[in-house]
């Protein structure tokens, strides 16, 4: 038999009792060479290919002198900045997020419901335009030096107050905005961990604290990695804030080189440096993980323990609770609707009504996009797991590390030698709202990406072979079986991704057709103008817009346990 | 009957997880309306074998048939959704997002909507559920998730019902009840069925016939009596119910041990020289043997404790010896009958039901 080539002696009499029923079963764990994997494939490739050409950037003409000038002056500033800010924020939102998570999530105390939701207030803000507001705020001549000086009496240069305008407030400030993405996954992953082992773990002696070092925090480890992954990413990409700062990261030198120095291959070659640090973010995340599963051995599921803290520790955790939603939400909106009213609310917002409409659009488009290429891509990766389907997903997730002006100027480049493919003319492809939603796609896939793996991953792989034997082909079980499982992390994919192009600036800034403002760009304008008073209507207008969806989402948080 | 093909074949086949080899060979028949138990240790390639014929996974050599149609061979199958299968899983694999009734009528989307869900109706109140169709799986009890899996799988009407551990997560009390009704409701419908388990008395009180496997290959094939009276080696004696082990010689078709001496018996062969002997723990009894029956050699037993359990009567006594110059006997554990007491303390004659004792030639 094993002499025999396979196939050759067992060809049936007749043939039609399995020519056609009879092949590689697809989707399952054989060698991916199924459609789904081949779409995925070509996804991927689309997604990351601007990011492509920015690797392939240093085997160009080579940067020449701007190159050497950058390396020999700002390049280590860049370096030493941009690791800081990440390195200090993932550490700060991670602290934030997992912390208010636990508290939210086991605990009863007075104003938890409202906590729970308020909690996620700060993803409606831009982190440029927290920036904007506490500068206006703290600056020399914000209010509350101002107040600080009239209180002490103290002079001018007498009064030490910390400089907002440095990497150590670029730090706090992104702490504040961007917990939520550590606090959103980790409370996510609380709910899920059954109550048993929680049980379990203060019958063998833990008390709740050691219960929450030893047991809850490890199970929720992926969702903790990937939380603070995000925001460093986050940290890594930002322009808006930084620029306001003059705090020179990569992200500023790059806008800088292509638009200062006009060397578009050089920005490109800078870029391909950062990518090198996404590149070891994204591994560690995945290393962190293992080759652990993290889904529970009980299919019991109870409600969680809820753990009443009363007197002065209800009011401790409501408080500790309540500062991050108050500082990164509470305090900047404050500063804003002040703003707006010095500078007349009405004709700021009527101006703004066309970019409102543009944003919306946009971001509506891209997030159906986004949840569309997530599913595909994650559920590639659960039928053909392997090294193949997981490179794929990490080359599609390059993107989100990636800053804007970065993904601007590959897709410039990339569209642009297609418009010369196609024909000579300029603008064809590039310059166009495709290529602003396919910059938006590049950059925000990731978003869509880990929150519906990690929904995913909470599956029980049973359901699928259940869905398998009960007669349905594998697209059947994506339909029937994971979509409406997974239809709170799909929500909870698309929300991110639609408030996150509501906030995009640089790409935007860059790359969006002649005549085709949206609110952030405008913004943005109107800030560097020394106009941020005016700005302070349409910023308001992207909070609330970003607001709809976190209601949304928090409604659907209540609703029982998540994916249930 | 005789002219239908079997509902499952197994020819040669064998599988193995990257270099791992996990099934070896194997070849095996299922007639319609039979229950077939594949029983073995875990790791022994029962549940791979039970994946290979649901079309999860593809043999790496020889074939697969349902009702003498080919479903699979050398690296090539038809895809689960494609065969006269159905399936039920450890952990029943209940869609969590869809009620009883949506769980049961997942399965049938190729039948018409009112025969659909006339169907499930019908398997619903097969299982005893009719009252709970609206509602979901995580609201219902252990035994009444095992019994939605079970209708969901039989609804399917299959050629080949599937079975992985699918008690395993019942509490022991119902565990009986439920492995009963499977049975009836297997039987009602005339469904083959391959059954999984890790477990001897579920193999017995459900399988028409067993497999037995260890590390790949099965080690014997037959009706649960089978295994009970005629284990062909150590491993499967002691599968099946607690054992004692002692060292002994056969000469001249005499079995020699601590014990005492009695003829092999008709039908065990065994080869002359040094042996181990297993004694089930059902093989001693306290009740004199009936005079007419089967000769029981008997021996001496200083009862330790004795407790009922489980419907019977374990007695733990420590063999007396024969001489008063030799060393004390072996501890040994009987399973007797409820009504026969054993005073503790006492020494008291014990007897050896020859059937239930299996002398292996040793290497």
């Amino acid at each position: 038999m094993a002499t025999l080539p396979a196939g050759a002696e067992t060809e049936p009499a007749d043939p039609s009792l399995w020519s056609e029923d009879l092949r590689e079963p697809r989707g399952l764990r054989r060698k991916g060479r199924s459609w789904l994997f081949v779409a995925a494939a070509a996804v991927s490739l689309f997604v990351a290919s601007p990011i492509l050409v920015i690797v392939a950037s240093p085997l160009f003409e080579a940067g020449g002198s701007t190159w050497q000038h950058l390396r020999e002056t700002v390049l280590g500033t860049y370096v030493t900045n941009s690791v800081l800010l990440a390195l200090g924020a993932g550490t700060g939102a991670g602290l934030l997020g997992v912390s208010t998570a636990w508290f939210t999530a086991v605990y009863r105390f007075p104003g938890r419901s409202w906590v729970d939701w308020l909690l996620l207030l700060p993803l409606a803000m831009p982190t440029y335009l927290v920036a904007y507001a506490y500068t206006d705020f703290l600056v020399f001549d914000g209010p509350v030096q101002t107040w600080l000086r009239s209180v002490t009496g103290l002079g001018a240069g007498e009064l030490w107050f910390p400089p907002i305008r440095s990497l150590g407030g670029a730090i706090v400030l992104f702490s504040l905005v961007l917990y939520p993405y550590v606090y959103l996954l980790c409370r996510a992953s609380f709910l899920e961990q059954s109550v048993c082992v929680l049980d379990a773990s203060r019958t063998l002696g833990m008390s709740r604290t050691r219960s929450f070092w030893r047991v809850a925090l490890p199970m929720a480890r992926p969702a903790l990695a990937g939380g603070i992954a995000l925001v460093a990413m986050e940290s890594l990409a930002d322009f808006g804030a930084v620029d306001y700062f003059a705090v020179d990261t990569f992200t500023t030198g790059i806008y800088r080189t292509w638009f200062g120095l006009g060397a578009p291959v050089a920005a490109a070659q800078l870029a391909a440096g950062l990518l090198g640090v996404v590149v070891l973010l994204l591994v560690l995340e995945r290393l962190s993980r293992g080759k652990r599963r993290f889904h529970g051995t009980t299919t019991k599921r109870q409600d969680l323990p809820g753990w009443p803290l009363r007197g002065w520790r209800g009011i401790g955790a409501l408080a500790f609770c309540l500062l991050p939603v108050l500082l990164g939400f509470g305090v900047p909106v404050g500063i804003l609707v002040e703003a707006s009213f010095t500078a007349g609310f009405l004709p700021s917002l009527e101006d703004s009504l066309a970019w409102t409409g543009h944003s919306l659009l946009l971001a509506t488009v891209a997030a159906v996009l986004a949840v569309a290429t997530s599913l595909l891509l994650a559920y590639n990766n659960r039928l053909c797991a392997g090294p193949a389907s997981r490179g794929l997903t990490g080359m599609a997730s390059l993107g989100y590390a990636v800053p804007g002006s970065v993904i601007a100027v590959g897709i410039l480049l990339l569209l642009g030698g297609v418009d010369r493919l196609l024909g000579g003319a300029t603008g064809l492809v590039s310059g166009t709202l495709f290529a602003l939603v396919f910059a938006y796609l590049v950059r925000f896939l990731t978003l869509g990406l880990h929150a519906v793996d990690a929904g995913m991953a909470r599956i029980q792989p049973n359901l699928d072979q259940a869905g398998r034997t009960l007669r349905s082909s594998a697209l059947g079980v994506l339909g029937r079986v994971h979509f409406p499982l997974l239809r709170a992390s799909s929500l909870a994919a698309a929300l991110l991704v639609f408030v996150e192009v509501l906030k995009e600036l640089p790409a935007t800034l860059m790359i969006r057709p002649f005549n085709f403002d949206t609110l952030a760009v405008r913004i943005y304008q109107l800030a560097s103008d020394e106009r941020f008073a005016e700005s302070a209507a349409p910023a308001l207008l992207i909070v609330a817009a970003g607001l709809v969806p976190v209601v949304f989402l928090s409604r659907m948080m209540r609703g029982g346990r998540g994916e249930q | 009957m005789i002219d239908s093909p079997p509902a499952l074949s197994f020819r040669e086949v064998s599988h193995r997880y990257g270099k791992t080899p996990s099934v070896a060979g194997i070849s095996f028949d299922l007639a319609p309306g039979e229950i077939l138990c594949l029983l073995g240790p875990s790791g022994c390639g029962k549940t791979t074998l039970l994946r290979l014929a649901s079309g999860l996974e593809v043999p790496d050599r020889g074939e697969i048939l349902m009702n003498g149609r080919k479903v699979a061979q050398a690296g090539r199958g038809v895809a689960p959704d494609k065969r006269p299968i159905a399936m039920v899983f450890q952990d029943y694999a209940l869609f969590p997002h869809l009620n009883v009734l949506q769980n049961i009528v997942f399965g049938l989307s190729r039948i018409e909507p009112t025969e659909r869900y006339r169907r499930a109706r019908e398997v619903l109140a097969q299982v005893g559920l009719a009252a709970e169709k609206d509602r979901f799986p995580h609201t219902l009890s252990g035994g009444q998730q095992q019994r939605v899996a079970l209708a969901r799988a039989v609804a399917l009407r299959p050629a080949v019902m599937l079975m992985d551990e699918p008690f395993s997560n019942l509490d022991a009390n119902l565990r009986f009840s439920v492995r009963e009704e499977t049975r009836r409701i297997l039987q009602e419908e005339g469904t083959a069925t391959v059954l999984v388990t890790h477990d001897s008395d579920e193999a017995t009180q459900l399988a028409d016939r067993i497999l037995l496997m260890e590390r790949g290959g099965v080690v014997q094939e037959g009706i649960p009596d089978d295994f009970l009276f005629r284990p062909v080696n150590p491993f499967t004696a002691r599968f099946f119910g607690e054992t004692h082990t002692l060292r002994g010689s056969v000469e001249g078709g005499v079995l020699h041990t601590v014990l005492g001496s009695w003829p092999v018996g008709e039908g065990r062969e065994v080869r002359e020289g040094p042996v181990e002997v297993i004694f089930r723990e059902q093989a001693f009894q306290f009740r004199e043997p009936l005079p007419d029956g089967p000769r029981h050699p008997s021996f001496q037993a200083r009862v330790l404790d004795s407790r009922p359990i489980g419907g019977r009567r374990m007695t733990r006594f420590r063999v007396v010896p024969t001489g008063k110059s030799e060393p004390d006997g072996p501890i040994l554990r009987a399973s007797h009958r409820l009504t026969t007491p054993v005073p503790p303390g006492e020494t008291v004659p014990c007897w050896i039901d020859p059937q239930l004792v299996f002398p292996f030639a040793k290497g």
